[in-house]
């Protein structure tokens, strides 16, 4: 009696609760609704119409796509952002990662440092852009000067050169790898010393401890990065519109960028909201390779 | 008990249900409101609530000022009320089209960023404004100045109402012309054969300077900032836009495509503006330009010497240090074949076709046009000359003291700016001209980097614009 008692007395905590979950989640998810599942629903069916915002849509089919298809410029944008984002994907796990390695050593201060890597991560996109804009300028910039000074190197026309300008941007996205660094440094610290004692006993030195147990312990944080990172840099927009504006001669024009304009420019949101799914359908494929190719080099402790 | 249990599935059936609706319900067409009856003046029943007028203006602190004093001198003759929402620059265009999708958008379209006026007309953003013209007396428009009056004239129709214009020139930092003992350039319109390309080319090689010998240029002669294909086509005078275009408002074709004289207009002006960067060195280049307007703007900084451009050039504070004065625009082509810019920037503005006080809204337009208290406001806070003729002379002494000219030498400049003025810039009258500007833009980088020759860049523009075109067409069903 008692026992049921008791029973009935947590069912009533538990629909109580059961309750309060609804009443606070609802929020959410009518915003999630309305705010997100939503557009991406509209944005679907006006990728198959003729759609410049203030006038009623008109179907016209998969024209959009096949436009798209003919479109240098759509092209272009995605060649652009593909050197992009494998450049910028792969330096910043280079980098990040050799320097949470740097970051993860016993040596005084390193809480300072930990503190300077991270900071330039949390200034905005714009200030940032506008900062850089400065230290590439050609004619009074701090990049050029320090090669001038240093290497007596006369440095190129950065953000007015097509050559250039990617690897400006590329360079320009290590200043936010701050955020990766703490990822990477919170895997090192939880990498059990056990296996560097066990390692340091049979005679492995510095490089072999790397290699054998310190990168395959890392794997599952690069891969997390690197999906990421893929993702993130196929969104690169706002450098490319305050720091070059897709020039030289279209040589920045990120995906992102070209969706936009097209979208608020152009008068054509049908098309860019074609361009969005394409953007999606390529970020899907390029995950699901990455996760395929996972198996073979990521490595859990639970494995 | 479980009966009375809100399942998972149930709830989340209900919140997307609830949220489904709600979606549907902001997507619902708004409810119609329908346009004035175009065959007398427009009669709005006085609506019984009070009205608030809202107009849209981009962010400009003296317009700002400007803005703010005119409404209550606006609500003290009228009794109708006005909110401003004012706006970034490069967000206008962006938050006035999702706010007329929403049923929300302000009465009045003031002055934005790119300001694609015509565009907003086609796709039925404004109301035509025929009718309220009727209603005027006859002195309301003879007084205004015929650019003024016809800038926005579509197929008849007019779309968009002028209250201000802009004069392009060459606008001169005489302290520098002083320092290098160089005369100033003309001012005066109707001397046919001063101030050419070549003139203005010869007297900037002798402002530009290279002050401590280091082989970097401290000083150029000039900023040629009329830089688009259209201007510059112009200067050599052909045009890239065709008359019916200009009349209908809608882009069909870019002519040099198909009149070799235009093309050849077209690659020569482009060529001689970037052997002003390159050949003769009186010009910065882009990114030059680009870092010495982070200091400020170049004309004011002594930077450069002169600025060929629009009546922006001397806005806002004038700095004591320089003296400035304002000339004609050069007369472009070989040895002043061509022509002179003629062209103004007209600034209008549009009633929204939804709105609920159209009345009241033309109220406000006629105000900014024909008030002499809204002119005086706007001559304080923005140095445009008045739409209104009967206004210039009060433009003219608002000005004194921000050129060191007199004042018959400034009337004669911008009367005559106003006078030689038959349009006013593309990107407010050609529906389509934005892509077709990128393309311009992007194309012809390589030539002021100085990585093409003008000849190889606009051989591989041409068609590229002409395709921006029609698919522009081809959306708006006009192909």
């Amino acid at each position: 009696m008692n026992i049921a008692k008791q029973k009935n007395k947590l069912g009533i905590l538990a629909r109580k609760e059961e309750r309060a979950f609804y009443l606070f989640i609802t929020p959410w998810l009518i915003g999630f609704f309305v705010f997100t599942i939503g557009p991406i629903l509209a944005s679907l069916y006006f990728s198959f119409n003729f759609y410049d915002v203030v006038s009623p849509a008109r179907w016209v089919g998969l024209q959009n796509y096949s436009d798209m298809m003919k479109d240098q410029l759509f092209w272009q944008a995605l060649k652009v952002t593909g050197v992009y984002s494998v450049g910028s994907v792969t330096l910043g796990i280079l980098a990040s990662l050799a320097i949470a390695l740097l970051l993860n050593r016993d040596i005084r201060g390193v809480a300072v440092f930990r503190t300077v890597f991270y900071l330039p991560s949390v200034i905005s996109g714009v200030a940032v852009s506008l900062l850089w804009m400065w230290l590439l300028n050609s004619d009074f910039g701090m990049v050029n000067f320090l090669l001038w000074r240093i290497f007596h190197i006369e440095g190129p026309s950065w953000l007015m050169n097509r050559l250039w300008v990617i690897p400006s941007m590329v360079l320009m996205s290590m200043w936010s790898i701050g955020g990766s660094i703490v990822i990477y440094l919170a895997r090192l610290q939880g990498i059990p010393t056990q296996y560097y004692e066990a390692a340091e006993i049979d005679g492995a030195g510095y490089w072999s401890r790397l290699l054998n147990i310190t990168l395959p312990m890392m794997t599952p944080v690069i891969f997390f990065n690197m999906i990421t990172g893929v993702i993130g840099s196929f969104q690169v927009f706002t450098q490319a519109y305050v720091m070059t504006n897709g020039g030289p001669n279209n040589a920045s024009l990120f995906y992102v960028l070209y969706l936009y304009r097209n979208a608020f420019r152009y008068w054509r949101m049908g098309y860019a909201s074609a361009q969005a799914w394409i953007l999606f359908l390529i970020l899907l494929v390029l995950t699901a390779l990455l996760l395929s190719t996972s198996r073979r080099w990521v490595y859990y402790e639970a494995d | 008990m479980s009966n009375n249990k809100l399942s998972r599935r149930n709830f989340l059936r209900m919140t997307s249900i609830g949220a489904g609706g709600a979606l549907l319900a902001g997507c619902a067409k708004a409810p119609e409101i329908a346009p004035p009856d175009e065959s007398k003046p427009v009669e709005t029943p006085k609506p019984a609530e009070a009205v608030k007028l809202q107009i849209m203006w981009r962010t400009n602190p003296d317009e700002e000022k400007m803005l703010t004093s005119l409404i209550p001198i606006f609500k003290e003759k009228t009794g109708v009320d006005m909110e401003s929402n004012v706006v970034p620059w490069d967000e206008y265009e962006t938050k006035l089209m999702t706010m007329y999708a929403s049923g929300i958008a302000p009465d009045i379209y003031g002055t934005g960023g790119t300001n694609p006026y015509i565009e907003r007309w086609v796709r039925g953003m404004v109301l035509e404004l025929d009718n309220f013209l009727l209603t005027e007396p006859a002195s309301f428009t003879t007084d205004l100045f015929p650019i003024a009056l016809n800038a926005y004239k579509k197929e008849g129709k007019t779309v968009a109402m002028t209250f201000a214009v802009l004069a392009a020139g060459t606008w001169v930092n005489a302290t520098r012309f002083d320092e290098s003992g160089v005369e100033y350039p003309p001012f005066d319109w109707s001397d046919e054969k001063a101030w050419t390309i070549d003139d203005m080319r010869a007297t900037a090689k002798k402002l530009t300077l290279d002050s401590d010998g280091d082989g970097k240029i401290d000083r150029f002669g000039v900023v040629w900032g009329h830089g688009g294909p259209w201007y510059n086509t112009r200067l050599w005078g052909k045009d890239l836009v065709s008359k019916e275009d200009y009349d209908s408002g809608v882009l069909h074709k870019i002519t040099a495509l198909d009149d070799p004289a235009v093309k050849e207009a077209l690659i020569n002006s482009t060529q001689a503006r970037a052997d002003f960067v390159l050949v003769d060195k009186v010009s910065p280049s882009p990114e030059t330009s680009q870092s010495l307007s982070q200091m400020g703007p170049m004309l004011k900084t002594g930077a450069i010497a002169m600025e060929f451009a629009g009546g922006w050039a001397v806005w806002g504070e004038m700095p004591a240090d320089f003296k400035f004065r304002a000339a004609i625009n050069p007369k472009g082509g070989v040895n002043g074949s061509g022509t002179r810019t003629k062209n103004t920037w007209a600034e209008p503005l549009e009633i929204c076709s939804k709105t609920k006080y159209a009345n009241e809204a033309w109220k406000f337009v006629r105000f900014m046009v024909a008030d002499s208290e809204a002119i005086g406001v706007q001559l304080i806070h923005r140095n445009m000359i008045p739409a209104a003729k009967s206004s210039f002379d009060r433009f003219v002494a608002a000005q004194a003291n921000r050129l060191a000219m007199s004042a018959e030498e400034q009337k004669k400049f911008y009367m005559g700016a106003i006078e030689q003025a038959d349009t006013t810039v593309p990107d407010h009258i050609l529906v389509g001209w934005a892509k077709v500007r990128d393309v311009f833009n992007s194309q012809l980088e390589p030539v002021w980097l100085g990585e093409k020759t003008a000849a190889e860049a606009v051989d591989e523009m041409l068609p590229l614009a002409q395709a921006a075109i029609d698919a522009n067409l081809k959306e708006l069903n006009l192909e």
